[in-house]
């Protein structure tokens, strides 16, 4: 003998029920498939946004605004040689005029030239690092050389972007986690209704000797049931939904998941709804030994 | 103290014991007696003398507030909870009203205990099917209680409480719903039992039924305090009945 059975019967099940309440599944399949797709932007967001930091933290775009095209490119011309000698330079590139004009194109329409409107030469920087520092050197290097230059860390501009698509990361972790918990406290409120509905069940089992570890263990099969099948649908329903959006916006997505964590991602994603069933479970568990241990 | 007085003899034994519900008043007070293994006892009373309350706390549903209990040798009121379900295992309890499980069979009602207490299911044909043929139900073994008469339900409930051959049997009104042949044939279950060793304690208004078995003795409940006018019941002579060793 043992003190521990497993106490099912072969014939039919021992609470006369095999679930726990008819709406919990659906319940935690939205919550699951929720609590998916919000660790999925999660996981996109915030890998992209440390990402466009990194690659936005050494960077500086020069900015020469000089009507004169000929004195223009002198001065890039100038600009250039100057920045090749610099230590702390790593790259030096300066935009097409060309290309500048295709820029303004989006804005100012076709058809524009540089004699209608001069637009300004561009040259991007790469520095060896991104400190104050390093910019203040490179700024007084490119003001002594060409004082109209006007040199714009790309921090400056792009970094409330990085730091905004951080947040937004986070709070969907952040979401991620509270639907993770609802979940567990649907399951704690289905198993405490069953509990109650079970009480005369319960009473019967505990005058044959049912320890309330045996009797927690009969509502922990209900709970795990319910959630599995739940948890399951949702997962299905997320993945699907996923790779939906990934279909239909894979060139955003793809360029933002560039810094997303890969195979990792993937696991942490598929992560949630085991998270789901075992959060659930467990929370259950705790719910019915507490009231069981409640009674006399 | 209970235990400095305690024999070998004595299964259980109550020392000025009091239960109190809430903040109400005592439903029993400085209640004090001694069972003595294979004893029969017949506990009578008015309505709402505390009798389900004393076999409340005589098959450990309740606790009492005050006082000392003493069973299989041990303080009951300052055990561990997670200790209980072991003298639970060997205390059977019959009721009025049957409590079988109504989605199962009267074979899975009666092996419940044993699966409680961990039997393998391959050991449990031979002890329930001869449990159910001792009450005379052998052939609807697999009937649900819903298809059972009052006294067929009574006498699964007694196989239930018996299975795991219990130390102690309480029966709180089990003749209360059958009809007094099927009566008398349940106090014969019970009186068989008895003579196996197991103590017996039944609570019934059914004076017919106590004059039937003439040793057993008597426990009389008025008002939440037992009668006890010799000190028979503290201090009891030697059981009819001596368990082997």
């Amino acid at each position: 003998m043992t003190g521990h059975s497993n106490l099912i019967p072969p014939v039919a099940p021992l609470l006369g029920t095999r679930r726990l309440s008819g709406g919990m599944p659906w319940v935690i399949a939205i919550m699951t498939a929720l609590a998916m797709l919000a660790m999925a932007a999660a996981l996109v967001l915030t890998p992209a946004a440390t990402a466009l930091s990194g690659q936005i933290a050494g960077r500086a775009t020069i900015q020469i605004v000089q009507p004169d095209a000929l004195v223009r490119r002198a001065d890039v011309a100038e600009l250039r040689r100057l920045l090749a000698e610099e230590p702390y330079v790593v790259a030096v590139r300066s935009l097409p005029e060309e290309e500048t004009a295709r820029l303004a194109e989006r804005w100012l329409g076709e058809g524009l030239s540089q004699s209608d409107l001069p637009l300004p030469a561009l040259i991007d920087v790469d520095v060896v690092r991104s400190d104050d520092a390093t910019m203040a050197r490179l700024g007084a290097a490119v003001r002594s050389a060409v004082p109209e230059a006007r040199v714009i860390p790309h921090a400056e501009w792009l970094g409330p972007v990085a730091r905004m698509m951080s947040a937004i990361g986070w709070i969907a972790a952040a979401i991620a986690a509270m639907l993770i918990s609802c979940a567990a406290v649907v399951a704690v409120l289905a198993v405490r209704a069953a509990l109650s509905a079970q009480r005369p069940m319960i009473d019967i089992l505990h005058l044959v000797g049912a320890t309330d570890v045996q009797v927690a263990r009969l509502f922990q099969r209900l709970v795990a049931r319910d959630v599995m099948a739940g948890a399951i649908l949702g997962a299905v329903a997320a993945v699907c939904l996923s790779l939906l959006v990934v279909w239909q916006t894979r060139g955003l997505v793809a360029g933002l998941a560039e810094g997303a964590g890969g195979l990792a991602s993937v696991v942490w994603f598929l992560l949630v709804p085991p998270l789901v069933i075992a959060v659930a479970i467990l929370a259950s568990r705790i719910a019915v030994i507490r009231a069981l241990g409640e009674l006399p | 103290m209970a235990s400095g007085r305690t024999s070998s003899g004595d299964i259980v034994r109550f020392d000025n014991v009091g239960l109190r519900y809430g903040a109400g008043t005592e439903t029993l007070s400085d209640i004090s007696f001694t069972l003595t293994r294979g004893g029969f006892y017949f506990l009578a009373g008015p309505s709402g003398a505390g009798k389900t309350s004393l076999l409340k706390l005589l098959y450990l549903a309740l606790r009492p507030t005050r006082g000392v209990v003493t069973m299989f040798g041990e303080d009951l009121v300052t055990l561990p909870r997670n200790r209980l379900p072991g003298f639970r295992r060997r205390i059977g309890v019959v009721f009025q009203d049957f409590r079988l499980i109504p989605h199962l069979s009267a074979f899975d009602n009666v092996a419940l205990p044993l699966r409680i207490a961990g039997v393998a299911e391959r050991d449990l044909a031979a002890p329930v099917g001869e449990m159910l043929e001792w009450v005379g139900l052998g052939e609807r073994m697999h009937a649900r209680p819903v298809t059972l008469s009052g006294g067929e339900q009574q006498r699964v409930a007694i196989a239930r409480a018996v299975v795991a051959r219990p130390e102690l049997l309480v029966a709180d009104e089990p003749t209360g719903n059958v009809d007094p042949e099927m009566a008398v044939r349940l106090l014969q279950l019970f009186e068989g039992l008895n003579r196996m060793g197991t103590s017996v304690v039944v609570a019934t208004h059914d004076l017919h039924l106590m004059n039937r078995v003439p040793g057993a003795q008597m426990m009389r409940l008025a008002k939440g305090r037992l009668a006890d006018p010799t000190g028979a019941l503290r201090y009891p002579p030697a059981s009819r009945y001596t368990a082997a060793p």
